[in-house]
């Protein structure tokens, strides 16, 4: 098991009203959002996960130390004290 | 003026003390709070003693094909509200919401881009902001969207009564280059740049360029005339913006930009600008593609010109890595060509985080009655940038100029996720000169033909 810190952004950040949480996990990022969802309540895992194709929401922005999954190659494997930052779609100039 | 002006409908857009005192970095304003802002384009109309353009009219535009215009504007519309940026992220929180995913990119200047990392961004954020100092949201004339933040500030010694912003670039430039952590000192900065007129990106980073040259011991204190220039001092930060719009004390030095000041001192290579215009808030060592658009806009530091942060860390409309610089060449090349369209058409940037050239050439078809595609539209804005181009070339700027502070190229990133990481500007540049049809910056007679501009 790891321990990895998600910050929450945005809209997410004034609906779940928590900036950020510690979570344990086995190390995958679906286990992760899952113990989050303990916390942070059920509707958590619809917000940032697509049960239904079996990956991370295509809308959400989310960086694993500052990087975005989407640009990381291969399985990705939490390790002890990642920071994990979930940012719902946004924009600005 | 608009009582001296009367009737309906009646806009103004003048200049400041700023541009009457010709600050380098003096803007446009716009009805009080938008503005055409970077370029110093206040100090030209106050070099031409012209303090302000009102306009005034009630007839109707006509429009060629009245039912085919209003199916595609619903749309678009439509589109726009349903699109999760431009219908909930942009109207919630405004354009400061970018100072933390941009923070988290290890890409947020700090320190007059000493770094991408800011420790104090959560205090400067469009979420701090929307706790604090936030009102309510306004919307430029006609748009949907609505990502104009109305703010206060109660209390203190940087209390105002009520102003509009600061967007993401002003909390940047105002708040970060300078490491200035007090929001609302950012606040009242910004909005002392819209009472007097002033492009809070170039003004920012002019204040942020003197700390460090004032911190390394380059200036004189004698010319600072008593202005505390350093970096985290929000009432110097304050003092600054209102000293160089009225040439008072070391305004004097403010007033001509960084380029300019850092020259004067001895250290050029701490202007953080791309031919004279000073960088908007995206390092280009943590996102490689924004700093091909810096070097290559046609008007200097530019952001907007080719907004390549939106597929490099927004991914819209797809994902790229910010930290490659494979493939970034076309990315910038069709963001210039369509925002060509776009500023063209006269709308905002902002509709095309939901709509594309399809759209744009759809909506300008019916108003115009022309039957344009995709693919005509997108010529066309290739056209204007290549007349731009043009245009530098005459007044001397070639691929010399297309580059960047030599920070970026060769100082790699000391921290965060791009750490180690310089620009890789040549590389991009090769692919970007061959994709434009360019040598060294500038256009061949075969691109020129090809796009029909005779000169």
């Amino acid at each position: 098991m790891v321990s990895v810190k998600i910050m929450l952004f945005a809209t997410l950040r004034s609906k779940y009203k928590t900036r950020e949480l510690t979570v344990a996990c086995n190390g995958t990022l679906l286990n992760m959002i899952e113990n989050a969802s303990k916390i942070l309540g059920p509707e958590f895992v619809d917000d940032v996960y697509d049960k239904k194709r079996g990956k991370i929401r295509d809308d959400m922005i989310i960086m694993v130390n500052g990087r975005n999954i989407k640009d990381l190659e291969g399985e990705i494997t939490l390790k002890d004290n990642d920071v994990i930052a979930i940012f719902p779609p946004l924009a600005g100039g | 003026m608009k009582k001296k002006v009367g009737g309906k409908n009646t806009s103004v857009a003048c200049i400041g003390p700023a541009g009457e005192n010709m600050a380098y970095m003096a803007c446009i304003m716009n009805d009080e709070h938008r503005a055409a802002g970077r370029t110093g384009l206040g100090a030209v109309m106050g070099s031409k003693k012209l303090k302000a353009i009102v306009v005034s009219g009630e007839e109707k535009v006509p429009v060629a094909n009245p039912q085919r215009f209003s199916e595609v504007s619903k749309r678009c519309l439509d589109a726009l509200k349903n699109n999760p940026v431009t219908g909930v992220g942009l109207p919630t929180y405004g354009t400061a919401i970018l100072i933390n995913i941009i923070n988290t990119a290890g890409g947020l200047p700090y320190r007059n881009w000493q770094t991408g990392v800011n420790p104090d961004a959560e205090k400067i954020s469009g979420e701090t902001l929307a706790e604090t100092y936030l009102i309510s949201r306004r919307a430029c004339w006609g748009c949907p969207i609505a990502c104009g933040r109305v703010t206060s500030v109660k209390s203190g010694p940087f209390q105002i009564l009520a102003s509009e912003g600061p967007e993401y670039e002003s909390v940047w430039a105002l708040g970060s280059s300078t490491a200035v952590k007090d929001l609302d000192a950012v606040v009242k900065a910004n909005h002392f740049c819209d009472e007097l007129g002033l492009d809070p990106i170039s003004m920012g980073s002019t204040i942020a360029a003197a700390m460090e040259l004032n911190e390394r011991g380059y200036i004189p204190q004698e010319d600072l005339q008593g202005l505390d220039l350093r970096f985290g001092n929000a009432a110097a930060l304050v003092e600054a913006v209102w000293r160089t719009a009225y040439r008072v004390g070391f305004g004097k030095y403010l007033t001509l930009g960084s380029k300019k000041l850092c020259e004067i001192y001895g250290h050029p290579e701490l202007s953080m600008s791309v031919k004279g215009l000073e960088m908007p808030a995206y390092d280009p060592r943590a996102i490689k593609g924004i700093g091909l658009n810096y070097a290559t806009a046609n008007r200097g530091g530019c952001h907007v010109t080719g907004y390549t942060v939106s597929p490099e860390v927004l991914g819209i409309p797809e994902k790229i890595d910010p930290l490659k610089a494979e493939g970034k060449a076309k990315w910038v090349k069709i963001f210039q060509d369509f925002t060509c369209v776009v500023n063209s058409t006269v709308n905002c940037l902002f509709t095309t985080f939901a709509l594309g050239a399809k759209d744009y050439a759809e909506l300008l078809s019916a108003v115009t009655g022309w039957d344009l595609t995709e693919d005509e539209i997108l010529k066309i804005g290739e056209r204007i940038y290549n007349l731009e181009r043009v245009i530098i070339n005459k007044y001397g700027f070639d691929g010399k100029d297309d580059t960047l502070p030599r920070r970026l190229l060769e100082e790699p990133m000391p921290e965060g996720p791009a750490k180690g990481q310089v620009t890789e500007l040549e590389k991009m540049k090769e692919e970007y000169y061959k994709l434009r049809g360019w040598v060294n910056g500038v256009p061949t007679k075969e691109k020129l033909a090809e796009l029909e501009i005779e000169l």
